[in-house]
């Protein structure tokens, strides 16, 4: 069964947010937080966390189109929500065999 | 447990380094360990780069039957676009997937092209991952809770963190370097404190770990390191000299503790990746096929070589924007892997070189390339030259370089434009040589043995015999039985799996990437830090 997008912010929120206190990063993390500008992640930290979420999922997402699209804005940047909408679209099916859908990253 | 083994992984280890820091006294445990074990010189692959290296280590398989070229890999063997490897792209059964089918336990540390870990019985902790994201690298996950409890715990300096790790290549200011040596102490000390926690509190049957920080010092004060410098140091040259031989007499403790909580069962094999020597100049590759007419840059702004150190490690990921297409037929696109991609027409790249002109204008770059010269000296810039089929023979051939080369000085090519394709380099660094180490020592291992002609793919091999396992048939390698009491070796027998039957591999499909599009061109100079370094 395909995960809500519901449970898919969640998940990418609590993942989020358990990373962000080993970074020992304060500001509070929502839908709204931007990647880049607002926790200051570089590229490889997203590469990673793409590659997370495909192990989660156990599926490939096209991350570059999303990238293409970020890429013409002004600011370069994208906030949590729109990443789980990206997510969303793209999710073929639920979190692969094993994976327990609010335990992303594990 | 009796078949506990030991795998201490020296990143970028030469005996021309070490023997000098033994006979001095630098490094007195490796000496007896050496001296009561047996010896050798390690072949490794080509290229003999970190990557491909050790997961030829790990699996037993040469870079064409793995798939890893690089710290990069092509999302198709016809796609301009490179993405950063991962563990997905790892072809072949590891020691730990083996040891685990089997039923034994592995500790994994800081091992290259390990995320998305395997779930394997035991521990693993990543390496080359960016320190905000090693939660995610390990292996159990709650792993990484434990290691935030541990004395001196520094995820920053225990990671891969990009800006300190693009310094061995590209240098760092004066006045940086005794503070950077002291950074990859304190950094293997991390690695060691984990290592031994999990040792002491629930030991495995293989324990198995990476120092890298040997490859980055030396890649960085090679000319510090160098045996040969010794006499002509500056006050401050003679402190740098210092501390990289405390960072030596550091590790020295550091595997002694190790070797130590093995224990005397233990079977403690000790390997490089590849060795080292000094790099003397630089090859601008791009721009010498720039000047060969086979590469036309798109525009303006083409990042340009400002010194000789400048391989362009910013730039990796960005040729897909700064090469004219309709010109180009061959190119260099990253400073890691002394390869060269020639395109190929077909669809989407219909300026190309032709399928029944590829072998001759393969062959024309080659000779051109063996008989390119410094301008200065006159010499020879390189010294070898392969085409991927006489080296990368497997069924992931298509993804790796058209052309292979081998420098005269043994170093990394750059990436970057240039005015003059080859440059002296004021300070002489350090770069990977082919000739790593191999030691091994512990029940069945023969004594003050010296070895010839031993391969990096007979390590695994050698791993899984003292563990008891059969050899699967398709390693590469053979167990090196010279390193092994003959005894000891009568009453086991090496046991190699029958061959099993070819099965057809699927060429490789494209992947979707995450940095590769014209479009992302902004976001990839937001991005500019994307992958690398060795």
């Amino acid at each position: 069964m395909k995960a809500s997008r519901e449970q898919i912010m969640a998940d990418v929120l609590g993942l989020l947010r358990k990373l962000a206190d080993d970074w020992e990063y304060t500001g509070e993390i929502t839908p709204q937080t931007r990647f880049f500008t607002d926790m200051g992640l570089g590229s490889l930290d997203v590469v990673v966390l793409g590659t997370a979420v495909q192990e989660h999922y156990k599926q490939v997402f096209p991350f570059a189109d999303l990238f293409a699209r970020v890429g013409q804005r002004a600011v370069p940047d994208m906030p949590v929500g729109e990443w789980v909408d990206f997510i969303h679209e793209h999710l073929d099916g639920g979190p692969g065999p094993g994976a327990a859908p609010s335990r992303m990253g594990e | 447990m009796s078949d506990r083994t030991v795998l201490l992984g020296l990143d970028g280890a030469t005996f021309a380094v070490l023997d000098p820091l033994m006979q001095e006294g630098v490094m007195p445990f490796l000496k007896e360990f050496v001296d009561s074990g047996a010896r050798g010189d390690l072949q490794s692959v080509i290229p003999a780069l970190t990557p491909p290296a050790w997961t030829s280590l790990t699996t037993g398989r040469s870079p064409g039957r793995h798939g890893i070229f690089d710290f990069f890999c092509k999302e198709s063997p016809d796609s301009h676009n490179i993405r950063i490897a991962t563990a997905k792209d790892v072809h072949g059964e590891t020691i730990w997937s083996i040891a685990d089918r089997h039923g034994l336990r592995t500790i994994a540390l800081n091992f290259p092209l390990m995320f998305p870990a395997p779930r394997i019985r035991g521990y693993v902790v990543p390496g080359w991952m960016p320190w905000r994201q090693i939660r995610l690298g390990c292996h159990p996950p709650e792993l990484y809770d434990r290691l935030k409890k541990l004395p001196g715990f520094n995820a920053q300096e225990l990671a891969m963190d990009i800006t300190p790790d693009a310094k061995p290549i590209q240098g760092v200011r004066p006045g940086e370097y005794e503070e950077w040596v002291v950074v990859h102490i304190r950094r293997e000390q991390q690695w060691a404190t984990i290592l031994r926690t999990l040792m002491h509190e629930d030991p495995c049957e293989l324990t198995a770990i990476v120092f890298d920080g040997v490859d980055r010092i030396q890649h960085l004060c090679w000319r510090y390191l160098s045996p040969a410098a010794s006499d002509t140091l500056s006050p401050e040259g003679t402190r740098i000299r210092e501390r990289c031989r405390e960072y030596f007499r550091e590790l020295d403790r550091l595997l002694a503790g190790v070797v130590g909580l093995a224990g005397p069962e233990a079977r403690v094999i000790i390997a490089s990746d590849h060795g080292f020597g000094p790099q003397t100049g630089t090859f601008f590759a791009n721009a010498w096929l720039e000047k060969q007419g086979y590469l036309a840059w798109a525009g303006e702004g083409t990042p340009r070589a400002d010194r000789p150190e400048a391989l362009g490690i910013e730039q990796l990921a960005r040729h897909a924007y700064l090469l004219d297409w309709e010109k180009t037929r061959a190119y260099a696109p990253t400073p890691s892997s002394n390869g060269i991609h020639i395109v190929r027409r077909g669809p989407g790249h219909p300026h190309g070189v032709p399928d029944d002109e590829y072998e001759g204008f393969r062959q024309k770059l080659a000779q051109q390339l063996r008989e390119a010269t410094d301008p200065a000296s006159g010499k020879a810039i390189v010294s070898r030259v392969w085409t991927r089929d006489e080296v990368f023979e497997g069924p992931y051939k298509s993804l790796a370089p058209d052309l292979t080369m081998d420098l005269a000085d043994g170093g990394l090519i750059s990436i970057l434009a240039s005015d003059v394709p080859y440059m002296s380099r004021t300070e002489t660094s350090g770069t990977h040589r082919r000739n790593g180490v191999f030691i091994a020592r512990g029940p069945g291992i023969a004594r003050g043995v010296r070895l010839s002609g031993v391969s990096i793919l007979d390590v695994p091999p050698l791993l899984l015999h003292s563990l008891d396992l059969e050899i699967p048939a398709d390693m590469e390698g053979t167990v090196p039985e010279g390193a092994l009491d003959p005894s000891w070796l009568r009453s086991r027998p090496i046991r190699r799996a029958a061959a099993a039957p070819i099965e057809d591999v699927p060429e490789p499909q494209a992947e979707e990437a995450l940095f590769t599009k014209e479009d992302e061109l902004k976001l990839a100079q937001r991005l500019r830090d994307l992958g690398y370094i060795d």
